[in-house]
């Protein structure tokens, strides 16, 4: 059984380490040694989250991305 | 297509634009908002068009994601009557034009780039997705390239270019590169960064004459040597697009003035109904100056905080001026606002990874940074935790 979700993803060839999404969501982005941000474990499915929503509008390389995933089973 | 009242109207479709149409569908905004734009193709990014676009075209969607009950109606500006509060626009196919009586106006037609006088027909600029086409197509591996202007765009092309496998001549007439960006700072490493990946760095070139076509150009610089070229790119800088607002009454020496807050002023007074944001203003800041930006993030900010001021929400606090270059394989990002006679020390660095962080500090208490490679860091001090 799986079925399909909406989930967060950066797009490495697109991220510029800005670091935007992390200024305006914290509780969903971190960012690693190099300066590319990255979805936090567990943070994935929060595409509705208005913070969330505002690291994407504030992205300058649009580098956050919402993709259609198969969720694996269990999974909240 | 075009209704004959609108509550708002929004001249240009960048990123300024974007950051106020999205802000306000946030907020609630549920009025009639009409968007137009004389490039057919908007809305789409302009900050990759110097660089991803241009080396790796196939791999980037520059589109971006616009409120679906907002159209973008391709048409062009040609007439505002901020007393009638009615626009004049030319649309864009039909080149038919209509005329919108409008409760609030929004101005962000942004700049566009300067010719330089000697500059004739043919040789190319960036400032639309289809500039940037024409200077890849114009500018194949093996072929002459000169760029005019070592601003951050002129660098950007020098380095995108290069990528492509042009040969590369990059012409300034000041004695150092992103003049304007660095105000002075770092010009030796920069100039070394670009000459090690193969641009040849000409700074204080003086141009007397350029005569040719597209194709066949030679260039005379006043030290009297010549250089011949396929392909010319002018990146000398940008002015503000003001032609059409030039009966409005808003030009104040040809520049369109606006407060901290986007309010377009008039012999010193906002004007009622018309706002402007993004490159195309000139604002009058809290410290008394007069400073008009070309920055995807000053526009964005201005975009949103003006929706927030038109919906009435509390305006956050302004953030600290941002701006970022791609050159030579290095991430080049300023924050804050560097002064030119400022002491510049290093805060941080990785010399491993190439990362450095340098302070400028000013006799007027200003500060800013420069960071090499150093996102982290600069992320850190953007916003604090």
């Amino acid at each position: 059984m799986s079925a399909v979700a909406k989930q967060l993803f950066i797009d490495l060839s697109r991220c510029q380490g800005h670091a935007r999404c992390w200024a305006f969501a914290p509780e969903a982005f971190g960012i690693d040694d190099e300066g590319y941000s990255y979805v936090l474990p567990g943070a994935e499915g929060q595409v509705d989250a208005e913070n969330v929503r505002k690291a994407m509008k504030n992205c300058p390389e649009r580098a956050i991305l919402v993709v259609d995933t198969d969720a694996p089973e269990g999974a909240s | 297509m075009i209704p004959d009242d609108c509550d708002l109207v929004v001249v240009g479709a960048s990123v300024a634009a974007e950051a106020l149409v999205s802000r306000l569908r946030e907020l609630g905004h549920d009025g009639d908002i009409l968007v137009v734009d004389r490039d057919p193709r908007m809305p789409y990014e302009r900050p990759p068009l110097s660089k991803l676009y241009l080396t790796r075209p196939e791999d980037i969607d520059i589109q971006v994601e616009w409120d679906a009950n907002t159209p973008v109606i391709p048409a062009e500006a040609v007439r505002l009557d901020p007393v009638g509060r009615c626009i004049e626009l030319r649309l864009h196919e039909s080149l038919e034009s209509c005329v919108v009586r409008y409760h609030r106006v929004v101005i962000a037609t942004g700049a566009t780039p300067i010719r330089l006088p000697l500059e004739p027909d043919g040789v190319l600029r960036l400032r639309t997705a289809d500039d940037s086409t024409r200077i890849r197509s114009a500018a194949p591996p093996g072929s002459r390239v000169g760029i005019i202007g070592a601003g951050a765009i002129g660098a950007e092309l020098a380095t995108s270019l290069r990528h492509n496998g042009a040969e590369v001549v990059l012409l300034d007439k000041a004695d150092r590169p992103l003049e304007r960006l660095l105000v002075g700072h770092l010009a030796a490493d920069v100039t070394s960064w670009l000459q090690a990946v193969g641009v040849d760095c000409r700074w204080g070139s003086d141009i007397q004459r350029i005569a040719g076509t597209p194709g066949d150009w030679t260039v005379f610089l006043g030290d009297g040597s010549i250089l011949g070229f396929d392909a010319l790119v002018s990146a000398v800088g940008a002015r503000p697009i003001t032609e059409w607002l030039a009966d409005s009454g808003l030009l104040v020496d040809g520049q369109l003035v606006c407060d901290a807050e986007g309010r377009v002023l008039a012999e010193g007074e906002p004007v009622d109904g018309v706002f402007a944001i993004g490159d195309v203003v000139t604002r009058q800041l809290a410290s008394g100056e007069w400073k008009r930006t070309e920055s995807w993030t000053a526009a964005a900010e201005q975009g949103a905080r003006l929706a927030d001021q038109l919906m009435g929400r509390h305006l956050a606090e302004p953030e600290l001026a941002y701006f970022w270059t791609d050159v030579a394989g290095r991430k080049i990002q300023v924050l804050g606002s560097l002064s030119r006679q400022g002491a510049i020390e290093v805060e941080f660095e990785n010399p491993t990874r190439g990362a450095i962080v340098y302070r400028v500090r000013g006799a007027d208490g200003s500060e800013g940074w420069i960071g090499v490679n150093a996102q982290p860091k600069i992320a850190m001090l953007r916003t604090p935790r």
